[in-house]
């Protein structure tokens, strides 16, 4: 199985350790962290990761932001993003879709689907 | 496909263990957030909530109900959810704060008590939603989890072998592998229920297919995912142990107690007659008699004999019956069918057999009587099973000598809701109504659809006036409830009710459905949104309703306004300056009444602005304002007209006509 590497962008420290945690131990990935849009973008460029997790809404710089940027820079243009947010609501969805996000989980999520449901959304197969 | 080897149970724990372990020791930094939130709620309670506190309590509230959801504090996470809701209206009436005091100290409750580790894993049954469309799959897994179920997409069947077994599961067809799945499902012991998904374009074929491989419900693909639920629901319902009725006649005690033993283990209720003569009585009595048996050496009275009476009473046309025979034979058989028995059961008696037909008999007739006499839209009972029931009833308090009541609940000026916001949305407003007032009421009790936007409520041994006090506490309930139209127009509800009592306001059923009707009409015409009862005298202004709300800041005027007012037998408040209108007559909890007699000129926010806030609220909706204007300029009243006000008067103005128009706006 490949390992993967997913960069992780929340400003939320619980959802971060949670969230490294499960795609560490159930899936077997290395994580990557970040805790603001800035910091993400820094080091999607500088790593490369093979997914990114993004959450919506964060202070600062939020995550519909952070996707515009990503998607305008030349070396994380082509890094699949999923994002990750509280509303589920319908209107909100279709916003998000309309961003280039390749899924949308929802929190509160359940650690142990964490990674299939990552990995369904970016269209993983081995 | 998605390259992830499923968890073997033995991982899934060892996981979770790490969860939990990760969550001991984020539960201090947790508290500490909380206490943000409680220090945000106190200032609130004492007004003195600023905006940079309560944006920042709000954001609190967000990553908490996002950590303690993912944390498996499912009850906790949605305290929080609804704490945000709350920060995120606020200021919004007085009840706010407290609501918000209430939940932050709930939170801590459950999280300082939280000693036995995950609530998300013990007593949730386990969904496995198998799609080959993960976003699909997923809406499926949210609207579960919504549901208090534990649930695991996948897009992918996955290979036979160890790995938790779901209690129920969700195929869709379009995977590869499905139908093997479905089988392996089937085979699993207790067999796992299964709602198999189909496209149209598959055709008959493959639903035959999945039918064979053992699904145990099939549904189009295209279904929503709350229709899916409900399918999964009802799969679950169908493992468990039947719940149903069964009255036998039975004389001798060795019968009687074979009859039981092999029944009451399947979760059934036996009640034994021993005495046909008992029978009509016992059937009349019982809720639902969902199978009769009927044993074959009654004194007096052949068993054929019975059915062949209990059949020829409409009442009983469509109840499972079966005989307990001596012996199968051909002549027996045919005697049985021809006295209208569903079948027959030979003795001695085969447990296992009596309770594969009984149970068999209960489950298709439950079914049937469920599609018959529910209303699809609600949920609720239809007219057709409200009627049978009533008929019940009447004949049960004729014998035991208890009321009965009858309720007409009439939504108030629905077909503003349908012509406005559509008829989806009116649909919606229904189904919220008919969940508040099933809420409210026993089980033993008939919520009912009567037709349209009517709905009926019939109870047995419950006196008129708790009757109309559950109808009210629902009516209050519903009065703080907003509704969302398709643009995101927030509108409210309301209804009116009658209630009549049989004997008391009665003589027969015909006599207290009219009773009922006649006393909506009076919730009707006195200003509809409350419930009036039969033979009371009007019913009075619900607490917290006004007639009338003076908001003038003029002492004299005021008062003149309201000996006026009380000569009519009005009710009514004051309110003598702006801010404490907006304050008092918005929000959540907020004050009522059904005309606002608005002073153009106020100190704190003047009579415009004040208006302004009424329209936003939507409390226009249901509230007439006449403004008091003090020049009669066209541009003051053009703008109040153009704002939403019922009316206006310039001052000075004559009280008697003032009063007039006091009583047009509320006739209105």
């Amino acid at each position: 199985m490949t390992v993967r590497r997913v960069l992780l962008i929340d400003d939320d420290d619980d959802i971060r350790e949670i969230a490294e945690i499960t795609l560490t131990a159930v899936a077997g990935w290395e994580v990557l962290t970040a805790a603001s849009g800035e910091e993400g973008i820094e080091l999607a460029a500088a790593e490369q990761p093979d997914a990114i997790l993004l959450d919506v809404m964060m202070p600062g710089l939020d995550g519909p932001g952070t996707l515009t940027r990503l998607r305008a820079g030349p070396d994380t243009c082509g890094i699949p993003v999923v994002l990750l947010t509280a509303k589920a609501q319908t209107s909100d969805r279709h916003r998000l879709n309309g961003l280039g996000a390749q899924g949308l989980l929802t929190k509160p999520f359940d650690p142990l689907q964490l990674p299939a449901q990552l990995a369904a959304a970016v269209g993983w197969e081995e | 496909m998605t390259g992830l080897i499923p968890l073997s149970d033995e991982d899934e724990a060892q996981v979770r263990a790490l969860v939990e372990a990760t969550w001991q020791t984020r539960k201090g930094a947790v508290l500490d957030r909380l206490d943000t939130l409680a220090q945000a709620a106190r200032a609130a309670v004492d007004e003195q909530l600023d905006e940079p506190q309560r944006r920042h309590a709000e954001r609190e509230a967000h990553r908490l109900a996002g950590s303690l959801g993912t944390f498996g504090r499912q009850r906790a996470s949605q305290l929080a959810r609804e704490a945000e809701t709350l920060l995120t209206t606020m200021p919004a009436g007085a009840s706010a704060p407290s609501r918000l005091a209430a939940i932050v100290a709930d939170i801590r409750v459950l999280l300082v008590d939280d000693v036995t580790g995950s609530d998300a894993t013990d007593g949730h049954p386990l969904l496995h939603v198998r799609h080959a469309d993960p976003w699909a799959g997923t809406r499926i897994a949210e609207v579960a989890m919504s549901r208090g179920m534990r649930t695991r997409v996948s897009a992918d069947t996955p290979e036979a072998g160890p790995g938790s077994i779901p209690r129920v599961a969700v195929v869709d067809l379009d995977l590869p592998g499905a139908l093997e799945l479905l089988r392996r499902l089937a085979s699993e012991d207790p067999a796992v229920p299964t709602v198999a998904l189909v496209g149209v374009h598959h055709g008959l074929r493959r639903r035959l297919a999945a039918s064979e491989a053992g699904a145990t419900t099939i549904l189009p693909a295209e279904s929503t995912a709350e229709q899916i639920l409900v399918a999964v629901d009802a799969a679950l319902g169908r493992s468990e142990p039947v719940d149903g009725h069964v009255v036998a006649v039975l004389d001798t005690s060795v019968v009687q107690d074979e009859v039981r033993g092999a029944l009451e283990p399947a979760g059934l209720t036996v009640e034994v007659i021993s005495d046909a003569r008992e029978l009509e009585q016992a059937l009349e009595a019982t809720k639902v008699a969902d199978v009769l048996l009927i044993g074959s050496d009654l004194p007096e009275l052949a068993a054929s004999d019975l059915c062949r009476a209990v059949r020829s009473d409409p009442r009983w046309a469509a109840l499972p019956i079966a005989l307990l025979v001596p012996e199968v034979t051909h002549a027996v058989t045919r005697a049985a069918a021809l006295a209208g028995a569903d079948g027959v059961v030979a003795q001695p008696l085969d447990v296992i057999e009596l309770r594969a037909r009984t149970v068999g008999f209960i489950r298709r007739s439950q079914s049937l009587r469920a599609l018959a006499e529910t209303d699809r839209l609600t949920g609720l009972a239809n007219r057709r099973k409200l009627d049978a029931e009533l008929d019940r009833f009447v004949a049960l308090a004729d014998r035991l000598g208890q009321p009965l009541t009858l309720a007409l609940i009439d939504l108030d000026r629905f077909k503003r809701v349908n012509d406005r916001y559509g008829h989806i949305t009116g649909d919606l407003v229904l189904r919220r109504v008919a969940a508040l007032l099933r809420d409210r009421f026993r089980g033993e009790d008939l919520v009912a659809r009567w037709g349209g936007e009517e709905l009926a409520i019939a109870t047995f041994g419950m006196p008129r006036p708790a009757s109309v006090r559950r109808i009210t506490e629902a009516l209050d309930e519903l009065r703080d409830q907003r509704f969302d139209g398709p643009e995101g127009q927030s509108f409210k509800v309301t209804f009116s009710a009658g209630v009549a009592e049989y004997p008391e306001d009665a003589t027969d059923l015909a006599s207290l459905y009219q009773a009922a009707d006649a006393a909506l009409y009076r919730a009707k015409d006195t200003g509809r949104d409350r419930v009036a009862a039969a033979g009371a005298a009007p019913a009075n202004a619900t607490p917290g309703l006004f007639d009338v709300a003076i908001i003038e800041d003029d002492d004299i005027l005021a008062d003149l306004l309201r000996r006026s007012l009380d000569e009519q037998g009005l009710t009514h408040t004051t309110i003598t300056d702006g801010h404490r209108a907006i304050r008092r007559l918005t929000g959540p909890g907020r004050q009522r009444a059904r005309v606002v007699l608005l002073d153009i000129d106020l100190p704190g926010s003047d009579g415009l602005e004040v208006l302004d806030r009424l329209a936003a609220d939507a409390v226009l909706e249901e509230t007439r304002v006449i403004m008091l204007t003090a020049r009669a300029g066209d541009t003051d009243v053009i703008d109040t007209l153009s704002r939403g006000a019922f009316d206006h008067v310039p001052k000075p103005f004559s009280v008697p006509v003032l009063l007039q128009r006091v009583l047009g706006a509320l006739a209105a």
